[in-house]
């Protein structure tokens, strides 16, 4: 028999020793570019699987950034979960192009025309965050609070030394009049949708990959120290505005991303992939790794995942406990988890959209 | 160098070169820092101060803010100065800014001593929890005379004083007096998040009552330009005490 690479390769190159038996969550990432220890501040973003890594990170007591508080003037805002989910009320940042419009919306060099929404009953909303418990009674309001959220998500950036940032989709809603996305299609969870004014885009790769760039550019501008951990989200759409299925549109949404994250990855020495994706569809045997709606992920899948995600780039050798121990009780983190999930933009639109046949 | 008298404070962050910027961009300018609205040279608690200010004053308004740049850079200072700085901030937003209301509805001000440690802040607690009783007992006296104007008749200028008081009402709101909370929030989460909480809604809800009563009556125009000054002196304290405690 000849020789050939796969005779020296590792057993984790292999599917039946590495996957079908014998999984270790913590051998899947690759080596990652950059080490990371206790020392190390956090800041995540993404879509509602990324919000999960808060409740990780404080459950191991990791140094999770969080600039955002309540406004001095409105302190009764209290947020729903996503928002308070992450480093500032940014709420789930579903594209790579939201993601970067919200830096530049931070340092000043975007401001989108659309820049609030009035309810009928007179307050204003904010069409990038039209999810806040919180609306605000004049556009006075509105600004101050905008301000406030704006220059707090330039202060994680300026205070982090990870990102970790999960990628959702690739459909997204912008306006016409400067190509802002909006985070859900207007007139679903709030303001009104206009034909003439709203726009649907489904990015590519290519348009996905260069919003990566840009955005890996803008971050080492405001903290050149930064690195970044990018992933892909593995929940499904929960609706698709392409005029195909939806389980066709999410195949198609999360192979875009799974492409762009790789290539994002591999030219830039700050950024690493983890494979949360993968290891959420492929890395368990037996049980679905979703719930009952066959979306939300299920809470022992997650707690693996986080474990592969520390084993990988913070393995310091401690116990790893998640928040179903490190809470008072199970119950309540998965009441929290469920709560990230259920109060997203994306589920909103779903219990919002008419059921039109 | 920043042209003081033609630059235009506006709100939010500003693009790097930008023509408009916020209050702690310009003092970044001056100081010579690169751009950012966090300059390393200017006290952490000036600048959560005034940047809540910056944003939440309107055009007009946030332009008297120019006349503190010069004297912005090269504040920050070592921890007790800061834990000093915090103190300050507390005691305006527990003393100062409900003693404000208080007044100018007829009530009694906080009778409390200064507040500069976890200590004096507990033992003002129960003359804010007070005067805060006061506050709503006088704004409950002027919605029933209201209704009792509307039952006589004069729908008109019920409804129209309702509207110009919510105006009036929102615009204290959003002159974020209540800016002190933010820059003392590190302090009372180290030393006291639960007497800060509840000192913060006492003042808080003094200021919104005693501010309905005020639209009500015609005369909100007064403590708002007291409150204005009062800032604006209580952010020259701050910068002055870097030179008390230095010596």
């Amino acid at each position: 028999m000849t020789d050939h690479p796969y005779k020296k390769a590792e057993d984790r190159a292999f599917w039946s020793r590495s996957v079908a038996r014998g999984f270790d969550a913590g051998a899947v990432a690759d080596r990652p570019p950059f080490s990371l220890s206790r020392r190390d501040r956090f800041m995540s973003a993404g879509s509602c699987f990324g919000a999960n890594v808060r409740r990780y990170l404080d459950a191991w007591g990791l140094d999770y950034v969080v600039t955002e508080r309540p406004h001095p003037q409105w302190p009764e805002s209290k947020e729903n979960a996503f928002y308070e989910a992450y480093s500032a009320r940014y709420g789930n940042v579903y594209t790579a192009r939201q993601m970067l419009q919200l830096l530049q919306r931070a340092t000043g060099e975007f401001s989108p025309t659309e820049d609030h929404w009035v309810a009928r009953d007179g307050t204003f909303i904010d069409p990038y965050r039209p999810g806040l418990a919180h609306r605000a009674s004049s556009l006075h309001e509105l600004r101050a609070l905008t301000a406030q959220h704006l220059r707090a998500v330039k202060q994680a950036v300026e205070t982090a030394t990870v990102l970790v940032f999960t990628l959702g989709l690739t459909e997204a809603w912008v306006s016409a009049a400067d190509g802002a996305v909006f985070p859900a299609c207007p007139g679903t969870v709030a303001g009104e949708y206009d034909l003439e004014r709203h726009l649907f885009v489904n990015f590519s790769v290519g348009e996905v990959a260069a919003d990566l760039d840009r955005l890996i550019r803008l971050l080492r501008a405001i903290n050149p120290a930064i690195r970044v951990i990018v992933s892909v989200s593995p929940v499904p759409m929960v609706a698709t505005a392409s005029g195909r299925h939806v389980m066709v549109a999410t195949a198609y949404s999360k192979t875009v991303l799974r492409v762009a994250a790789d290539e994002f990855a591999h030219r830039h020495p700050d950024v690493a992939y983890f494979p949360g994706f993968e290891m959420v569809l492929w890395g368990h045997s037996g049980e679905s790794p979703f719930t009952g709606d066959l979306r939300t992920v299920r809470e022992p899948v997650i707690a693996a995942v986080m474990r592969g995600f520390r084993a990988a780039y913070i393995d310091d050798g401690q116990e790893v406990a998640g928040p179903e121990r490190a809470a008072e009780s199970p119950a309540l983190s998965e009441a929290v988890a469920a709560a990230i999930d259920d109060d997203c933009e994306e589920m909103m639109a779903d219990e919002l959209l008419p059921v039109d046949r | 160098m920043i042209d003081l008298v033609r630059l235009r404070l506006s709100v939010g962050v500003h693009a790097e070169g930008s023509r408009e910027m916020c209050v702690m961009e310009a003092a970044a300018r001056l100081a010579g820092e690169a751009w950012t609205d966090r300059p390393v040279s200017v006290s952490p608690v000036l600048t959560a101060l005034l940047t809540c200010l910056n944003d939440a004053m309107d055009d007009v308004q946030r332009q008297d803010l120019k006349r503190l740049i010069p004297i912005l850079p090269g504040t920050r200072g070592e921890g007790g100065v800061e834990v000093v700085r915090s103190w300050m901030v507390l005691d305006w937003h527990c003393r100062t800014w409900p003693s404000a209301w208080l007044r100018a509805i007829g009530c009694t001000a906080v009778e409390a001593a200064p507040i500069t440690d976890i200590e004096s802040l507990r033992a003002a607690l129960w003359t804010l929890h007070r005067a805060s009783k006061a506050a709503a007992a006088r704004r409950e006296a002027t919605r029933l005379g209201a209704f009792e104007q509307r039952s006589a008749g004069d729908e008109a200028t019920y409804r129209l004083a309702v509207a110009y008081g919510k105006a009036q009402v929102d615009a204290v709101r959003a002159m974020s007096a209540t800016s002190a909370w933010s820059a003392g929030w590190d302090l009372s989460r180290v030393y006291g998040p639960q007497a800060w909480d509840a000192a913060r809604d006492h003042a808080r809800s003094i200021g919104r009552d005693a501010a309905l009563v005020c639209a009500w009556n015609a005369c909100l125009e007064g403590p708002l330009t007291k409150l204005r000054s009062s800032m604006l002196a209580l952010v020259r304290s701050l910068i002055e005490a870097r030179q008390h405690v230095h010596g």
